[in-house]
């Protein structure tokens, strides 16, 4: 798109990216970019680990939908944690 | 013969970072799956500047409305540039202007407010939609004259 303000921020802060689908648009939307990718993460491999949760609704996901994203999110917050302690991902 | 029915694609802010975006996103679902669920389809935005060529080729082809959060009009901008002039544009912060009591607080569970206003926006995303479903009948009727 070209906004500077957010080219600037890929490209000088570390990026984690979150795809729903295997299209992976936000993996690819930022590496167009030349932003700093270090890790992308999808929903797909999420449920994948996790077949117990079934997520329904899109307006009102549905709570084993929340509970998918919670793990998702820890995941996340996980990787988060370790970069800020300087582990290697 | 079977005639292909007319859709209006709708882009929707895909933002995280205000609350706006949600209010996007959640209006358009609501048009999409209440409102006008025969006559609309979505047109996913990052897959759309990732180059996704059913994406473009559709919004070549088809009216769009996009629904942005905010003034940057992230929607509005990449429709263009990729396909073409949307038939409208929706964007929630012109929407919230007409609210001044409102102030939009969450990104993910919304208040009964924010709910309330989120259908409002739906419901001139609707608007939007049947004045673009009315002009393409009428272009097709002087087409047939």
């Amino acid at each position: 798109m070209g906004d500077q303000e957010t080219l600037k921020m890929v490209r000088e802060n570390l990026c984690l990216t979150i795809d729903g689908c295997p299209s992976k648009c936000a993996q690819k939307n930022v590496e167009a970019s030349n932003g700093r990718l270090v890790k992308s993460f999808a929903v797909t491999d999420t449920l994948r680990n996790n077949r117990n949760l079934k997520p329904e609704g899109i307006i009102e996901l549905n709570s084993e939908g929340l509970k998918l994203a919670n793990v998702l999110a820890k995941e996340v917050a996980k990787t988060v944690d370790k970069i800020k302690g300087g582990k290697s991902l | 013969m079977t005639m292909a029915k007319w859709k209006v694609g709708i882009v929707s802010c895909s933002g995280e970072e205000i609350p706006e975006g949600t209010i996007s996103r959640i209006a358009t679902r609501l048009v999409l799956e209440k409102l006008r669920p025969d006559e609309t389809v979505t047109i996913c935005l990052p897959l759309f500047l990732a180059g996704g060529e059913g994406e473009r080729t559709f919004a070549k082809l088809f009216p769009t409305i996009t629904v942005d959060g905010c003034e940057k009009r992230c929607a509005k901008i990449g429709t263009e540039k990729y396909s073409g002039k949307p038939f409208a544009t929706v964007v929630v912060t012109d929407v919230l202007k007409k609210c001044p009591n409102l102030t939009l607080k969450s990104r993910d569970e919304l208040s009964t407010e924010e709910w309330e206003f989120a259908e409002k926006v739906a419901e001139e995303i609707a608007e939007r939609v049947d004045e673009a479903l009315r002009r393409q009948n009428e272009q097709l009727r002087s087409e047939k004259q």
